[in-house]
């Protein structure tokens, strides 16, 4: 036997008389105390698992998840071939975690263990600052950049030539949280100069300056449209409409509590908002035409402010193509708007320049089908208005 | 299935521990070989065919093997030889051929001949078959006379897809007769969470950091994280910790399961990141596989007891074999032969030059030594690894750090700290001061006093909570699909 084996043999024979020395000890110590503890740890083992296993069996699952605002795995189906090919038992795993008893609870309280004992300074991405939560956004490419400027060339090209066309970046919430608080934060001055390049001719409007963190809700990514006033008075001026929206007699409508997504998929503890709607005659006699469905309803949905996201209280939500017509507006003029989210809340508040607002959202209609509804007026303007997020991943809206 | 999984805490676990407590004996290892063989094909369904045959294969070479010894007469009882006899040209040809046939199966699946697909555990469970018929062969075990005991103790499923090796020889006792008590569950329970709370709440958690760190934008991109010095720094620390608590964590469990379920198999790691040498480091870091390449590699070699370069020789030999263990990539084949090296310089040159020195020096020494192996470990195309290793030190790189990599370093502080302090026996020892004061040294004089029965209970009551803490908050982690890789698995 070489010496190598020898020295590791010695080595592990002392330390094998070590453990075992402690193990004779341990054995010999063993009173009934000792069992006692041992009896208690078992006991929390067994009943946590066992008890996990009987109530997750015996509660009743769950179809979505409204505060991960996501549909949740049910039982899958057992065939021979998802069996076969590992499917079943991938998406069994997956059933297993969201039909867990008290899962929202558990979230919350990663989240909490996360950033408290752990120390983390976000959770997911999700941060804490001035009382908002916020979100950590990768930093968008030039390709990205690029390609959200040739969209907005090729559509400004296509729809743009009987008026004017503006664009303005929708600034997120992480502009004025994240690199003063020490997050780390995409360069947005060089994303903001890198669209400009790109989009000469086009003109801008500027609004980053005009907000702040406060402008936003505490715990979603959206804006507040009741701290929108000054900034639909830019828009409106910089398209050159005389109208404007601080002297449009809007008044504050309170919409009750509102949690947004971001206190909800984040689960971090934060003081609730409260959601105003901006309401005028305007809005009130507006109507709203909804291309997909062909139904025709109000400017603010106020059921959804009792529903799962009230945020869609603003043209109700997530809508491919909507055209708004103000009844009474002081002229004919007709405003398009290439939008995401954020427009639902804005587009209402440039109300009283239209008579009639058409809000396009690339992310859910492809441009080819577009054409198939979209018939500007003369003298229509054109605004594209996305936000930093989506120029960060400008494929969202690349459906040629 | 992986041990980390609300399937299997929740549901695989509690059913088996149930039934097998439940059982009579007799049945235990029939619920055993079931309850494993399900484990696999949850995992990997059709190639639980190749477990089962190769696991049977070796059974069948044993059975061979333990006949042709009868037929020599060496053993007329139970096919055992005497010790240190190594019997006919035909019982060594019956070895060879049955190793070779492992070996070659195990060559096809893991490097990819023919396109097949790994399946998982397979490094781990050819090395426990191989052990087996080599034992058999050297007469250092007897025959397993059960095709389906010895196919239950291929497949186990505490330590059937990550390890630890269990030699047969090991638990050869156990199989036939073990016993379940509390106070072996007990003990099991806690290594099992121990281990699930390095995996869960250290490993998984290391990971994400040894991503984001790792992680630069590539160019075009405005503002993102960018290569530095510190982010390199960042990232590999967190590999460290993370295939530390990964795999250690992975072996706790399988020996804290095993204790549930009556067998006790070897630990696996020892403190490595306390070594003072690299000699130390492969005493204590992956004990099994180090201490089975000895005695099935090394030795047979000629060990030590060869002249000089013969000796190098069955190092590098053992070494390289160690690397390519892990996988066919290029750096495992260079991690490998690293580490051999810096064991034979240790052994010619550096030893003496080490044995001079202040233990904490070695330390910071076997600590670097290791750090630059598993940057090697952790792989990509042998530039990034090369470029990583530079931008360690400060090469290709323009910056220190960056916004996004200082960030990490300030989120992350607290979790490297945790992990370091947690990579020495300083919470073992914390753990074991606060047992015995509770336990109150009480068979040393009088007996129980009140105050120690107090303490005693507290003690007990204490351990409860910190085992629901780490149950219910590793659920937490669980059910909201974090990040769970297993980084041997793949292995």
């Amino acid at each position: 036997m070489g010496e190598d084996k020898k020295a590791a043999d010695k080595w592990a024979a002392d330390k094998w008389a070590a453990d075992k020395k402690a193990a004779d000890k341990n054995a010999a110590g063993r009173s009934g105390r000792t069992r006692l503890q041992d009896a208690a740890i078992a006991a929390v083992f067994f009943l946590i698992l066992g008890g996990g296993m009987a109530l997750h069996l015996l509660t009743p699952d769950r179809e979505r998840s409204d505060t991960e605002r996501r549909v949740l795995e049910q039982f899958p189906q057992a065939e021979v071939e998802t069996l076969l090919s590992g499917e079943f038992f991938r998406e069994l795993e997956s059933y297993g975690a969201d039909q867990f008893p008290a899962r929202d609870r558990f979230l919350q309280m990663r989240a909490e263990g996360t950033a408290g004992w752990l120390g983390e300074l976000d959770a997911e991405g999700y941060y804490q600052a001035e009382g908002h939560i916020g979100r950590l956004e990768d930093a968008p490419s030039e390709a990205s950049v690029k390609r959200a400027a040739e969209i907005y060339r090729q559509l400004a090209g296509e729809y743009g030539s009987q008026g004017h066309v503006y664009y303005t970046v929708v600034p997120s919430k992480n502009r004025y949280l994240a690199a003063s608080h020490g997050y780390p934060a995409a360069d947005y001055e060089a994303a903001d100069q890198l669209l400009r390049e790109q989009l000469e001719g086009i003109e801008e409007i500027p609004i980053a300056g005009l907000l702040d963190a406060e402008d936003y809700y505490r715990t979603d990514l959206h804006w507040r449209q009741e701290a929108l006033v000054e900034t639909a008075d830019v828009l409106l001026a910089g398209m050159g409409n005389e109208a404007q929206a601080s002297m449009a007699g809007y008044e504050e409508k309170d919409g009750g509590a509102f949690a947004g997504t971001y206190a909800r998929q984040s689960f971090l503890p934060a003081e609730a908002d409260r959601l105003y709607y901006m309401e005028n005659s305007d809005t009130r006699e507006a109507a709203v035409y909804d291309w997909e469905t062909g139904g025709i309803g109000p400017v603010y949905q106020e059921e959804a402010l009792g529903g799962r996201d009230p945020y869609d209280v603003f043209l109700s939500g997530a809508k491919a193509l909507l055209t708004v017509d103000n009844p009474l507006a002081a002229e004919e003029r007709e405003l398009i708007i290439f939008r995401d989210s954020f427009g639902s809340s804005l587009a209402p508040l440039l109300l009283c320049g239209y008579s009639r607002i058409t809000l396009v959202d690339l992310r859910y209609i492809s441009r080819t089908a577009l054409r198939e509804y979209l018939q500007p007026s003369e003298n229509c303007d054109i605004l594209f208005a996305c936000n930093d997020g989506i120029l960060a991943d400008s494929a969202m809206i690349d459906r040629p | 299935m992986v041990f980390s999984s609300i399937s299997f805490l929740y549901f695989f676990l509690p059913a088996v521990l149930g039934a097998y407590d439940l059982l009579p004996g007799r049945y235990r290892n029939g619920l055993l070989l079931t309850a494993s063989l399900f484990f696999y094909f949850w995992g990997e369904q059709g190639t639980v065919l190749v477990l089962v045959a190769m696991a049977l294969a070796g059974y069948g070479a044993g059975r061979l093997l333990g006949r042709l010894a009868q037929a020599e007469g060496e053993d007329g009882t139970d096919g055992c030889r005497r010790e240190g006899t190594e019997g006919s040209g035909l019982r060594r040809r019956v070895c060879i051929a049955a190793a070779a046939a492992n070996v070659a199966v195990l060559a096809a699946f893991k490097y990819g001949l023919g396109g097949l697909a790994l399946p998982a555990g397979i490094s781990f469970f050819t090395f426990q078959i191989l052990s087996y018929v080599v034992d058999v062969y050297r007469g250092d075990v007897k025959v397993q006379k059960s095709a389906a005991d010895f196919l239950m103790y291929v497949s186990a499923f505490p330590q059937l897809i990550a390890g630890p090796i269990v030699r047969y020889k090991e638990i050869e006792g156990q199989i036939g007769d073990r016993l379940v008590g509390l106070g072996k569950t007990a003990r099991g329970i806690r290594i099992f969470l121990v281990g699930l709370a390095k995996k869960v709440l250290l490993a998984n958690e290391l990971a994400v950091l040894a991503q984001k760190a790792g992680a630069a934008a590539e160019a075009g991109t405005l503002g993102g994280p960018q290569a530095t010095v510190l982010g390199t720094w960042l990232a590999a620390a967190a590999f460290f910790f993370q295939i530390y608590y990964d795999f250690s964590g992975y072996s706790d469990m399988a020996v804290g399961l095993g204790h549930m379920l009556g067998f006790d198999f070897p630990e696996n790691f020892d403190y490595p990141y306390t070594s003072a040498s690299v000699t130390e480091f492969w005493r204590r870091w992956h004990k099994t596989l180090g201490g089975w390449f000895r005695d099935y590699v090394y030795i047979p070699l000629g060990g030590n007891r060869v002249p000089r370069w013969k000796w190098v020789r069955n190092v590098l030999a053992v070494w390289a074999l160690t690397g390519i263990w892990h996988g066919a990539e290029w750096n495992f084949l260079v991690w490998g032969l690293y580490f051999g090296c810096l064991l034979i310089l240790e052994k010619l040159v550096l030893n003496r030059w080490l044995s001079r020195l202040p233990r904490p020096l070695r330390h910071v020494y076997t600590l670097a030594v290791v750090f630059a192996g598993m940057v090697i470990f952790r792989g990509g195309t042998p530039g990034e690894v090369w470029e990583q290793l530079g931008r360690l030190v400060g090469f290709h790189t323009q910056a220190f750090g960056d916004s996004y990599s200082w960030y990490y370093l300030r989120s992350y502080a607290r979790l490297l700290l945790a992990a370091a302090v947690g990579a020495t026996p300083l919470p073992r020892r914390l753990w074991n001061w606060l047992a015995a004061r509770c336990k109150g040294e009480e068979d040393a004089d009088s007996g129980d006093s009140l105050g120690r029965r107090t303490a005693a209970v507290l003690w007990g009551l204490a351990q409860a909570a910190a085992a629901a803490w780490v149950l219910l908050w590793c659920t937490a982690c669980l059910v909201g699909g974090s990040f769970n890789p297993f980084l041997y698995f793949r292995f």
